[in-house]
């Protein structure tokens, strides 16, 4: 048990040296001087001169690249070109909103996803089971900007329902989260629809309805426990394709989140910023890789005693 | 009967015109009012990217230099019809005779907002600061005329360099000189100011934001987080900013300025999406809008709801294709001008809704010594071709186009040349390229023979943009602003003439010398200047829009 935590720990820290070492690279491959998108247009020499000594920037690579790893190493993730505030603090400064996001959206997927599945399993072949097949698939194929924009514009604007942008309560939460959910529903419900049907055919779910058990029981207690493994490994794979619909959608409803300051970084050309939410998102999909892992022994007790 | 008809025409015009004025006076075209302005309430605005710095030396864009000047004073400002007025200075400056001294006096009672007195010296630091590489200023440009000024950024840039980590501690060794020279204060009201040379236009660079004046203890006390805790003599002051989230100003009741302030408070959202703000607008979520999306303009524009309250002014917005110079086959004149001819500039201005001006030349309309007598290059391809061939060009040109993708009129824009110029026998490989690309190497000499660009002129007077963009004077290897590297003798001589001319008319008429060779000798395709616009709600009055730093938002209110 020890060695695999062990192992899973180096791992882990390798996948996030390498994550800030390859976007160290690709950022110094942009051609440009950033010092004069700092300055501005009419800047003089003497200014961009000294920011380019300030930064760093005539140093040769390696040596940037080992003060920003020293510096990582003591968790200083450095100061924003642009804006001069620490990359850190305007990443945790933003992570509430992203985390509420991801939180209502879980919450309605949960609610949504899980029962669609069992219920289309339970009863498989049904009009009911073909239906959401069909929407599963249409909301599966929809690209997370358009959804979020689609939304937006009827439901927030024309119908006025919701607040067209910016968080300043649960409320602004509600759509974003919808679409964030609506986005992975419809796989989800189809992955433990699937793992249902297999779990439902097995001789222990026989034993159970044998013995009496009510038919919720049968589904919840019994059957749902072992479909939602398979489902748990392919929720830690997606956790980095959830990033990225989260990237669209805050960008869309003006989430202050680690999305529009991932895009706003971008936008403003701000490499220490562009590092730091880049590797924050790596810490977010490793970190929820060892969730998933710990998920799996709570559900799974013989995968935590390793029999 | 054709009497009758043109009575009832004449009638109706005038019902129309009557109406206008109902129309106006109840909400009006510029959202001038005869009401009196009605106190309180908070104007809320958004944009679309996160508020930089409220820093003068390092304000960037338009919501920037609007929040400062409501934050902050400079000596000087322009009022609604581009006129020089005093500010923080009780009069306009007295001007030696020969040009060269400026003498300027404040007004009595003016405070910071943590109540302390401005003073002069406080005027000194605000400008001195702007030589000082420190404090990484994007405009020392505009100070680097005062006496000295060259010396006092030379010994800061050498303490900068001796000191380890580029952060001069304050016990640190010091390298006179340690003032500029040229500034001094004379006693506590007065700021005496030289120049190296005479320069009309200095009155212009102290009414611009980036002169605000800031308390000196403030900007020692925050060091580099100033930028975040901005403190000035404005009307309002900072109450709570939430990086990349919002801003708030409330009402500063020690300003000298605040009686003219009529809202509570200004909030400013930021990173909404520009479709989001049309969105939010409509829903009466924002009072204001300070740019109309492309992909909303005509539907706004029709809409009767807002036709009244769109404010349009007409640009000092240049947006032009440079043709380097120094690099074939842009070094024939010929080329230049055949493909000035080429391009159909009005069907250019179709594809943006018409939001601009055709340019004649350097200089936009609202320009002081613009010329309208230019004759510019009206669409002829068969001139083209013809120039072309005088050129010795038959078998065609194959040119690389660097152009910006983020900037949609650019490059909507860009996209409709390339088809002009192809109908003359020029190709043009396009190169699409980041702002970060553009601007390193479309600065650099020798490297980018032909690339879109834009003018942004911060007070309205023809050296702010000629001497920048086409002075062969200022071409230098790297960061070089005169992205064509044109020279031409006649004109650099020109502008050392007009520069310190003391006669304003003479002066303009020097400026249109030298913009007639510039226009003949094409090192531009001279395309359009872009209008401004804004949006706001029938209950946002006294709002108007300008030509130069066109939002201004000290003295609206809401009537609702």
């Amino acid at each position: 048990m020890l060695t695999r935590f062990l192992n899973r720990f180096i791992w882990s820290v390798l996948t996030l040296v390498g994550t800030a070492v390859l976007t160290f690279f690709l950022l110094n491959a942009v051609p440009g001087d950033i010092a004069k998108v700092i300055a501005g247009s009419k800047a003089s020499p003497e200014v961009i001169q000294e920011i380019h000594a300030r930064y760093h920037l005539d140093d040769p690579w390696w040596e940037r690249l080992g003060l920003y790893l020293g510096r990582l190493a003591r968790g200083d993730l450095g100061h924003s070109y642009v804006t001069d505030q620490p990359v850190l603090e305007a990443i945790l400064m933003r992570l509430p909103t992203t985390a509420a996001l991801a939180s209502v959206a879980g919450v309605m997927w949960m609610v949504i996803a899980v029962p669609l599945g069992v219920l289309t399993a339970r009863f498989s072949g049904s009009w009911f089971d073909r239906l959401t097949l069909v929407v599963a698939t249409l909301s599966l194929s929809l690209p997370a900007f358009w959804l979020a924009r689609m939304l937006q514009y009827w439901l927030s604007y024309k119908l006025a329902w919701f607040p067209v942008a910016t968080f300043q309560s649960v409320r602004h939460l509600l759509l974003p989260a919808a679409t964030l959910a609506i986005l992975s529903i419809g796989y989800y419900a189809r992955l433990i629809h699937t793992n249902m049907v297999e779990v439902l055919e097995s001789p222990y779910i026989r034993a159970v309805r044998a013995k009496g058990a009510s038919e919720t029981r049968v589904l919840f207690k019994h059957a749902l426990r072992n479909a939602v493994i398979p489902v748990l490994t392919i929720l830690g794979m997606d956790v980095a394709a959830m990033l990225g619909g989260v990237l669209f959608i805050e960008n869309v409803f003006a989430l202050p989140g680690i999305g529009t300051l991932a895009v706003q970084s971008v936008y403003n050309l701000d490499p220490p910023m562009i590092m730091g939410t880049v590797l924050f998102s790596g810490v977010l999909v490793v970190g929820a890789n060892w969730v998933v892992d710990l998920a799996y022994g709570w559900i799974d007790p013989r995968i935590k005693t390793g029999s | 009967m054709r009497g009758l008809f043109n009575a009832i025409t004449v009638g109706a015009l005038l019902l129309m015109m009557v109406g206008v004025a109902g129309a106006d006076s109840a909400g009006g075209l510029s959202g001038a009012n005869v009401h009196s302005p009605k106190r309180g309430g908070t104007l809320r605005l958004a944009h679309t990217s996160d508020i930089r710095s409220m820093d003068p030396t390092t304000i960037y864009d338009w919501l920037e230099g609007l929040l400062t000047m409501l934050i902050y004073n400079p000596l000087l400002d322009y009022d609604e019809n581009d006129k020089i007025v005093p500010m923080l200075a009780e009069a306009l400056p007295t001007i030696s005779s020969d040009g060269s001294i400026y003498t300027f006096r404040l007004r009595a009672g003016a405070r910071f907002s943590n109540g302390r007195e401005v003073t002069a010296e406080d005027v000194v630091y605000s400008l001195e600061r702007h030589l000082d590489p420190k404090f990484h200023s994007s405009y020392a440009n505009y100070y680097q005329g005062i006496s000295g000024a060259a010396a006092f950024t030379e010994a800061r840039m050498k303490e900068l360099t001796a000191a380890p980590g580029h952060q001069p501690a304050k016990s640190g060794r010091r390298i006179e000189p340690l003032t500029v020279t040229g500034m001094h204060a004379v006693d506590r009201r007065t700021i005496q100011i030289q120049l190296e040379k005479p320069d009309l236009t200095f009155s212009d660079v102290l009414a611009t934001p980036y002169s605000v004046i800031v308390p000196r203890e403030e900007v020692e006390r925050w060091g580099d987080s100033f930028a975040v805790h901005p403190m000035g003599t404005g009307p309002f002051v900072l109450k709570d900013w939430k990086r990349g989230v919002r801003l708030k100003l409330v009402h500063n009741p020690i300003s000298l300025f605040s009686a003219q302030a009529h809202v509570d408070a200004v909030e400013a959202l930021t990173g909404i999406p520009e479709s989001a703000q049309v969105m939010m607008f409509e829903r009466g979520e924002l009072d204001f809008l300070s740019a109309i999306p492309a992909s909303d303009f005509l539907r706004l524009k029709r809409d009767p709801n807002y036709q009244l309250c769109i404010a349009e002014a007409t640009g000092c917005n240049p947006i032009y294709i440079s043709l380097n110079c120094e690099m074939p086959p842009f070094t024939n004149r010929l080329v230049r001008q055949a493909l000035n001819y080429a391009v159909n500039k009005q069907q250019i201005l179709k594809g943006i809704q018409s939001r601009g001006v055709v340019a004649r030349g350097v200089l936009p309309n609202t320009v002081k010594g613009f010329n309208p007598l230019l004759p510019g290059y009206p669409y002829d391809p068969a001139k083209a071709r013809m120039l072309l061939a005088e050129a010795g060009i038959t078998n065609g040109l194959t040119v690389p186009f660097w152009i910006l993708q983020e900037d949609q009129d650019k490059y909507q824009t860009a996209l409709r040349v390339q088809q002009d110029l192809a109908a003359v026998g020029v190709t043009l490989e396009l190169k699409i390229v980041s702002y970060q690309a553009l601007l390193d190497e479309g600065q650099r000499r020798g490297h980018v023979a032909m690339s879109i660009w834009d003018w942004l002129a911060d007070f309205n007077d023809p050296k702010d943009t000629l001497d920048f963009l086409v002075n062969g004077e200022r071409i230098t290897d790297d960061g070089c602003l005169n992205v064509a590297f044109y020279s031409n003798p006649r004109v650099n001589e020109l502008f050392h003439r007009a520069a310190p001319e003391l006669d304003r008319g003479k002066r303009l008429q020097l400026y249109q010398e030298l913009e007639r060779i510039v226009a003949d000798d094409a090192p531009w395709i001279f395309l359009f200047q872009k209008n401004d616009y804004a949006l706001r709600q029938v209950w946002l009055k006294g709002f108007t829009i300008r030509s130069h730093w066109p939002q201004r938002l000290e003295n609206v209110w809401l009537d609702k």
